[in-house]
This record gives structure tokens, sequence and C-alpha cells, in this order.
């Protein structure tokens, strides 16, 4: 059973390695990072904080893109021309069949992260190290950053959790919609996903139909201001790693109960 | 078991997003298929011959009635372990090439590694795709769309096989090896199911035909049966003279028949197309 979802997955991966329109918005997201180059300011401080918060912002906002158009685009398009027939016509469940497409373009979506994490990186270092040798300081290239490298590292395992959450749900949507309104509904989702800490708020200052409506909104919706520590990032704040676990277990939960709903809708669906 | 295919009153009926009924593909079909047989599906566009392809394999839901393949309802994963589809275009991943993509559906179905890769062989072989086995599926003519196709249909060895349209769009002689293909599977005692609207094509491999029309079947029973013209009969001789056709017409109105027509018997246009092609082949290669 297991092999048949890694097989399925291991495709899927190579898939959207393959496909062109994703290698350019990957190289868009490189050129967008190592553009911070170029970034000069009077001191110190603020430089890096500058490049951080960019860097940060450009890996979030490209794995956005990648995880809702492709996760958006997978098994749509296997509907779409009938590859799906095929494979569900070899001795592969649809539950299968959905697990390992979700873990293919997850996996992917980690890919595509962790190597624009690694361009920030080298980008980041590279600005510190020439910062460092401007102002006279002994320069430690690589080790400069190590102090908020931990940090960063804690940040991009969020952006990868959220990523998994976006691919999760253009996956459920695709069980309803086409790629367009799939992407659309995705957008709107995430940007209603920022606002539900204002949902909790109204439910509990609300009357009680407000407040039970909020309440609802604020426990249907994936609540993505927990995986937003970027701010905390660029000033230097440490984020515990308690809060890190809590909100990665969160969305890990928040990923397996929609690919779940999404393989109990897929199971009944004709294709 | 000596019914690999059994369908009682089968409907489906399509609907449309307020759920009433748009279409209906198949209303009330029974049909029996015996094993190592090769059962014909006939009928025009839109007759239904798809939908009940996808009725077999568990791809669609009957609307009413029961089919039992293998013994088995269609949703159970297990039998695709016997089954072999050929969609009627290649719903294959364009992105991999042909060693790639039988690798992906002999692990989907189960194969060992080492038997994997001696089928993988075997059957590009048997499809004449081992010089293009690390070209993309995308980059593929028609025609080898169709063989890679087959290729992984037989990949598994599967006791039934269904194939849809299996030589439309195919030049005559790669049609005649997918038929020689079919006839080989029967051979091996295989079960195979084909749908088709190209007549003879059916009547040149088929031992049973279903025809379907608006969803319904109209007709079903032995090719040979179906086909025979009652009350006449044909004889076929060489080497006889003008005096012996007259002679032989004599006999005919003294015994009380009716002499009909005479004349040399006439070779098919794909025999003599496909003769022509291997002569010249035969001929570039001397």
């Amino acid at each position: 059973m297991t092999s048949k979802i890694i097989t399925i997955a291991k495709t899927t991966f190579l898939n959207a390695l393959r496909k062109r329109v994703f290698q350019i918005i990957f190289i868009f997201g490189v050129i967008i990072i190592l553009s911070t180059q170029f970034f000069t300011f009077f001191t110190f401080g603020e430089e890096i904080k500058i490049l951080k918060d960019v860097g940060m912002a450009g890996i979030t906002f490209f794995s956005l893109i990648i995880s809702i158009v492709i996760g958006s685009s997978q098994i749509q398009s296997d509907l779409e021309k009938k590859t799906i027939y095929t494979v569900l016509s070899c001795p592969v469940s649809r539950r299968q069949y959905l697990i390992g497409k979700a873990i293919g373009v997850i996996c992917y979506v980690t890919f595509a992260i962790l190597l624009l994490s690694l361009v920030f990186y080298i980008a980041l270092s590279a600005k510190t190290y020439s910062i460092e040798k401007k102002v006279g300081e002994e320069a430690r290239f690589g080790f400069a950053t190590f102090a908020y490298n931990v940090e960063l590292l804690k940040g991009i395992y969020l952006i990868i959790i959220k990523g998994g959450i976006l691919v999760s749900l253009a996956i459920l949507l695709s069980m309803f919609f086409h790629q367009t309104f799939n992407i659309i509904a995705c957008f709107l989702i995430y940007i209603v996903g920022h606002l539900t800490q204002i949902a909790g708020n109204l439910a509990e200052s609300g009357g009680k139909v407000i407040g039970l409506i909020m309440l609802g909104f604020y426990y249907l919706f994936p609540n993505f201001e927990f995986f937003n520590i970027s701010d905390y990032i660029a000033v230097g704040k440490i984020i515990s790693f308690r809060y890190v676990f809590t909100v990665g277990a969160y969305g890990i939960l928040y990923s397996v109960m929609l690919i779940y709903i999404a393989s109990e809708l897929f199971s009944k669906k004709e294709v | 078991m000596d019914h690999v295919i059994e369908i009682k009153g089968l409907r489906k009926v399509y609907r449309d997003f307020w759920y009433r009924p748009k279409v209906i593909a198949i209303d009330r079909l029974d049909m029996e298929v015996k094993k190592g047989e090769i059962f014909g599906f006939l009928g025009p566009n839109g007759s239904g011959k798809t939908t009940a392809l996808k009725l077999m394999l568990g791809l669609i839901f009957p609307t009413s009635g029961k089919i039992r393949i293998l013994g088995k309802v269609p949703t159970d994963v297990r039998i695709k372990e016997q089954i072999g589809y050929m969609p009627e275009e290649s719903y294959l991943y364009g992105f991999l090439n042909a060693d790639e993509t039988l690798d992906f559906y002999g692990k989907l179905n189960g194969i060992p590694r080492a038997r994997r890769k001696e089928r993988i062989e075997k059957v590009l072989d048997i499809v004449g795709l081992k010089h293009a086995r690390k070209r993309r599926l995308s980059d593929y003519s028609k025609g080898m769309s169709r063989r890679i196709s087959l290729a992984q249909v037989l990949l598994k060895d599967p006791d039934l096989v269904l194939l849809d349209e299996p030589t439309i769009g195919l030049d005559p002689v790669v049609s005649r090896e997918v038929k020689d293909v079919i006839l080989g599977l029967k051979s091996e005692g295989k079960t195979v199911v084909l749908s088709s609207h190209l007549l003879s094509e059916v009547q040149t491999v088929c031992d049973k035909i279903a025809i379907l029309c608006e969803g319904k079947l109209i007709k079903e029973g032995n090719v040979d049966e179906l086909l025979t013209v009652n009350g006449e009969t044909e004889i076929v001789a060489s080497g006889l003279k003008q005096e012996d056709i007259s002679r032989i017409k004599d006999v005919i109105s003294s015994s009380g028949g009716k002499f009909i027509s005479s004349g040399h018997p006439k070779e098919t246009l794909e025999g003599l197309f496909i003769k022509s092609i291997k002569e010249k082949q035969e001929s570039k290669s001397n």
C-alpha cells in the first residue's frame, strides 16, 4: 500500500519539477532574493533587517504561489487529461492516489522552499561578510549569521507547514472547482486565514449570533497568522521552540484533516 | 468461474448540476462474457460503449443494476491486478519516457523489480518501441502513443483486457499489429472486451458481439452465426474451366436451386495494403 503511495508521490514530484512554469516562478524567486544584495543603507543593523525582511517575504510569497498553483493543478490535470483512467485501472485505491498526489506536491513545495532558503542564506551571509569587512570587523563568512540562523530555520519550517496547508486546501477544493476558481478560492481563504484572529476577538466581544458565527469562522478557517514570524525574525527576537512545535503540530493536523476530507469525497467521485 | 463478466439490468444515468437526469447512457443492459472470449462492443458514437467499459472498471458507478467482474464488484481494487485497460486515447503522462511510464505502471500493479524489468523488455519488444524508450511520450506520434498504451496493458499480463477503440486513428499496418496482439491474447486464454465502431475490425477478431444503440442492447450473439446468410451456399474451388462452371450451373438448376453468381474471390483492401507495404519493405532490406 505504502509503495504505491510513494510511486504516485514520486511521479507527482517529477511532474512538478519538469513543468516549465514552475521553473520560471522559481527562477523569479531567486532573482528577487539575490536582488537584496543591492540594497544599501547607512547602518549595519538596518541593512541586515531589510534584507531578512525582503528575503523571508519573498520565500513566503513564492511558496504561496507554488503551493496554490501546483496543488490546484495536479488532480484537475489528471481528470482533464484523463490520465486518471489508466492510474485507477491499476490496483490503486482512490485514497492511495489522492494521498500520493498530496505527498508529491508537498514534497515539491518543501524542496522549492528549501532551495530558495539556501539562496537566501547565501545572499544573507555574503551581505553580512561585505558589511563586516567595510566596518572593519573581522569577516566571518557563514558564521556571522549563525546567531539568527536558528530563528531563520524556525521561520522557514513554519513557511513549509503553511505551504502544506495550502496544498491540502487546493487539493480539497479541486474536488469541486476547476483550477482558475480553485486558485481564486485559495487566495481568498489565505486572506481570510490572516484575519481569523480578528474573528476570534469578535466572537468574544460581539453579540450571541455574531459571536457564534465568528467562533465558527475562527475554528473553521486555518489561522495563517500563527505562521507569520518573519517580523520577529527581522528584528532579532527569539521565538520559543514550544511555540514553533505547537504551531507546526496545528498545521500538520489541519493538513491531515483536509486531505482526509478530500479522500472521502474523492472515493465517491466519478472520474 | 465460467463468466468473467456478468452484467444484469445495468443502468447509468448522467445528471446535471441540479441532479436532474440529463442522459441515459446505459439502459437495462444484460450481458455475459465467458473466459477466453473476444467480445466486441459495437455501436455508433455516443451509444454507451465507453460508459460500459468505465462502469466495468469502477471509474463511474451504476445508477442501478449489477456488475460482477471476475466474480467481484468493479470497485474492489484487488480485481484490477487482473485487468488491463487501454482507453480510446493514450491517457499517459507526457513528461515520462517509455521506460519510466512502464516502470510507473509496473510499480502500481505491484510487479516485483526483477520481473518488472523483464516484462518491460518483453512488451517494448512486442510493441516495437525499444528504439524510442528514452523519448518523452509528449514527443510520440499517435501510433507510438497507442503502442505504449498497449504495452502498459500487456505489462501486467492480465486475465481480462478491456480495449476502447484500440485501432482508432492508426494506419493499417499498426492497426493490423494491434489486431495480431489481440488474437495472441486469445491464444493465451485471455478474455478481451473491445469497443469499436470499425465493423471490419470487430468482424476479424471477435467471437461474440453486442450492438449498442442509445444505451440499449439491440443485438447480441456469436459473430459467425449473426453474419451467416441462411438459405445460401458458398462454394470456393480452384482449377475449374468455363465448361465445368456451366455444368455446375446445370446441376444447380436441375436440383431446384438458383445460381446467383460466380467469379474470382476478392482480397480485402486491408490485406492488399499490408501485402504491398511488406513487399516494399522487404525489397528495400534486400
